[in-house]
C-alpha cells in the first residue's frame, strides 16, 4: 500500500475519532517518529477543525434566524382566550355593578382593597405554582411583593383555563395616587389627596399587579430618561422601564391573562402600545392598531 | 415534547430538535447570563454554543441524561459563561506578546486559505465533510440524508471531496509560500 495514502487514511480516521484506543496510541507514536507525517497530521487537523467550525457556524446561523421575540405560536390562542376572558369579566362586572347601590362611592372599594390585602398572601402560592416560573424569577416577585405599593389592578382571566371560580375573576381596582419618578412609592403616598378621585378616571401612573384573587407577579414601573430613547421601554428584572416624559402625562397599564401567558399594554394619550415582558433590550413603544385587541382593552376599561 | 423525544431527534440528527430547545429555553438562559453581567448578544452566543455542545454530546452512545434536559443546558450555559468571563478578565490584564506575532499571522493566513477553500467547495461536498467530521454521521446516515445509493457511494464521494479540498488548500498554500 502506498505509504502516503496509508498515512492519510489513518490521519483521517484519527481525526474523525474512528480509531480504537490501542490504534490511537499506535498512531500517536507513529506520527512523532516521522516529521513528514507529523506535518501532514497538523495540516489535516487544522482543516478538520475548520470544517467543524464551519458546521458549527451553520447551526448557529440557523438558530439566529429563529424568532424568539414572539413568545410562542399560541399568539392566536392568547387573543382568543383574552376575548373570552374579557367577556367573562364584563359579565362579572355587569352583575357586580348592577347589584350595588348606585350612590356607592369609589372610596369604599379602595378601602376594601387595603383591608383585604393580607388575604392575597394566601392566594399567592397556588397561583405561583400554576405559573411554574423559574426559581430566579420567583425570587424577584417575592421581593417586589414585600414592598408597599400603589397599584392599578386590572385583570381578565379565562375561568376554564384556571382552577378558580368565576367569582375570583372579578376585577379589582385600586388607584395609584402619586408616583415618584424612579424611586419606589412610599407608604405616606397613600395619604395623598389624589387617592380619593374617582376610580373610573384612568389618570394614574403606578404599578401593575394581579388581582387580589390571585396575584401573578408584580411589575414595578420605573420611569427614566435616556438619550435618543424617548418613548422607549424594556423589561428587566421583572421591572418595566419606561423611557420618556411619562411623569408629565398620565398613562395606564392594562393586563390580559390567558393560558398562553400575560399580555401587557400601555395606554398613553388615547393610544395603546404593546408591552412584551421578554423585551430585554430598549425598544421604541409600538402602537397597536389591531381593532380586536383595542376593542378588548376598551371594554376592559369600561 | 418530552426530553427523551428531543434526545431521540438529536440522535437522528434532526435539526428541528435544536430549534425547539432554542425557543423553549431562550428566555431562561439569556436572563441568567444578563444577570451575570452579560449582554443579550453574548447570552445568545453562549446559549447557542451550549446547544451545540448538547448536539455533540447527546449523539454519543454513552450519553446518559441524569437531570432534566433544561437543567443540563442551564449548567452548560453557566460553565461556558464562567469560562468566557475568565477569558475576558485575562484579556484585560494581559500585555500583548510580540514573540508569537509572526506565527499568529501565518496561522491566520492559513486559516483564511482553508476557510476560502471550504467555501469554494460544492454544497454536496461541504455537507458530506461537515456531516462526517462534525456531526459524526456514519456513511449509511450520510447516504440516507443526501440521497446517495448506499454507504459505499457516500464513502467514495467523501474521499473525493476531501482530496479536492486538500489539493486546493495545498496548492494555494504553496503558491503563497512561493510568493513570499
Amino acid at each position: 500500500m502506498d505509504n502516503n495514502f496509508y498515512s492519510q487514511d489513518k490521519i483521517d480516521d484519527f481525526l474523525a475519532g474512528k480509531l480504537s484506543e490501542t490504534e490511537k496510541l499506535k498512531f500517536e507514536e507513529y506520527i512523532t517518529k516521522d516529521p513528514l507525517v507529523n506535518n501532514e497530521f497538523k495540516l489535516q487537523e487544522e482543516i478538520v477543525n475548520h470544517l467543524k467550525e464551519h458546521r458549527k457556524a451553520e447551526l448557529k446561523a440557523r438558530l439566529d434566524n429563529i424568532n424568539v421575540s414572539a413568545t410562542s405560536s399560541y399568539a392566536g390562542l392568547k387573543i382568543a382566550a383574552g376575548i373570552v376572558g374579557t367577556l367573562l369579566l364584563s359579565t362579572a362586572l355587569y352583575f357586580s355593578l348592577y347589584n350595588k347601590p348606585a350612590e356607592q362611592p369609589a372610596l369604599p372599594l379602595q378601602s376594601m382593597e387595603y383591608q383585604t390585602a393580607p388575604e392575597s398572601a394566601d392566594l399567592k402560592a397556588p397561583e405561583t405554582e400554576a405559573l411554574a416560573a423559574p426559581a430566579e424569577e420567583l425570587s424577584t416577585v417575592t421581593h417586589a411583593e414585600s414592598e408597599p405599593k400603589f397599584e392599578i389592578k386590572r385583570e381578565s382571566r379565562v375561568a376554564r383555563l384556571k382552577k378558580r371560580s368565576e367569582k375570583q375573576t372579578a376585577e379589582t381596582l385600586a388607584l395609584s395616587p402619586a408616583f415618584t419618578e424612579v424611586a419606589e412609592p412610599k407608604i405616606s403616598d397613600f395619604e395623598s389627596e389624589d387617592f380619593h378621585i374617582d376610580p373610573t378616571v384612568h389618570q394614574h401612573k403606578g404599578e401593575i399587579q394581579g388581582s387580589n384573587a390571585a396575584k401573578l407577579d408584580n411589575i414595578s414601573v420605573k420611569i427614566g430618561q435616556k438619550k435618543n430613547k424617548d418613548f422607549h421601554y424594556q423589561f428587566f428584572s421583572n421591572k418595566l422601564f419606561l423611557y420618556g416624559k411619562f411623569n408629565e402625562k398620565p398613562y395606564e397599564i392594562l393586563e390580559l391573562n390567558s393560558k398562553g401567558g400575560r399580555e401587557l399594554y400601555l395606554k398613553y394619550e388615547g393610544s395603546y402600545y404593546a408591552l412584551k415582558s421578554n423585551q430585554i433590550d430598549i425598544v421604541p413603544l409600538k402602537e397597536i392598531h389591531d381593532k380586536e385587541i383595542i376593542r378588548e382593552l376598551e371594554s376592559l376599561k369600561k | 415534547m418530552k426530553d427523551s423525544e428531543i434526545l431521540e431527534k438529536i440522535k437522528k440528527r434532526d435539526e428541528s430538535a435544536l430549534d425547539y430547545l432554542y425557543k423553549k429555553n431562550y428566555k431562561m438562559m439569556v436572563k441568567m447570563i444578563i444577570r451575570n453581567n452579560g449582554s443579550e448578544e453574548e447570552a445568545k452566543d453562549i446559549f447557542q454554543d451550549a446547544l451545540i455542545v448538547v448536539w455533540q454530546k447527546a449523539y454519543s452512545p454513552d450519553f446518559v441524561l441524569s437531570s432534566k434536559l433544561s437543567t443540563y443546558i442551564y449548567s452548560i450555559c453557566q460553565n461556558l459563561w464562567r469560562k468566557e468571563l475568565e477569558r475576558k478578565s485575562r484579556l484585560t490584564g494581559e500585555q500583548p506578546v510580540e514573540k508569537g506575532e509572526s506565527y499568529d499571522l501565518d496561522k491566520q493566513e492559513r486559516a483564511n486559505i482553508i476557510n476560502k477553500c471550504i467555501e469554494d467547495l460544492g454544497e454536496t461536498c461541504r455537507k458530506i465533510l461537515t456531516y462526517y467530521y462534525f456531526d459524526n454521521l456514519s456513511m449509511n446516515d450520510i447516504a440516507e440524508k443526501l440521497g446517495f445509493a448506499n454507504a459505499d457511494t457516500a464513502k467514495t464521494k467523501k474521499y473525493k471531496c476531501k482530496k479536492e479540498l486538500d489539493n486546493k488548500i495545498k496548492s494555494l498554500y504553496t503558491a503563497k509560500d512561493f510568493l513570499d
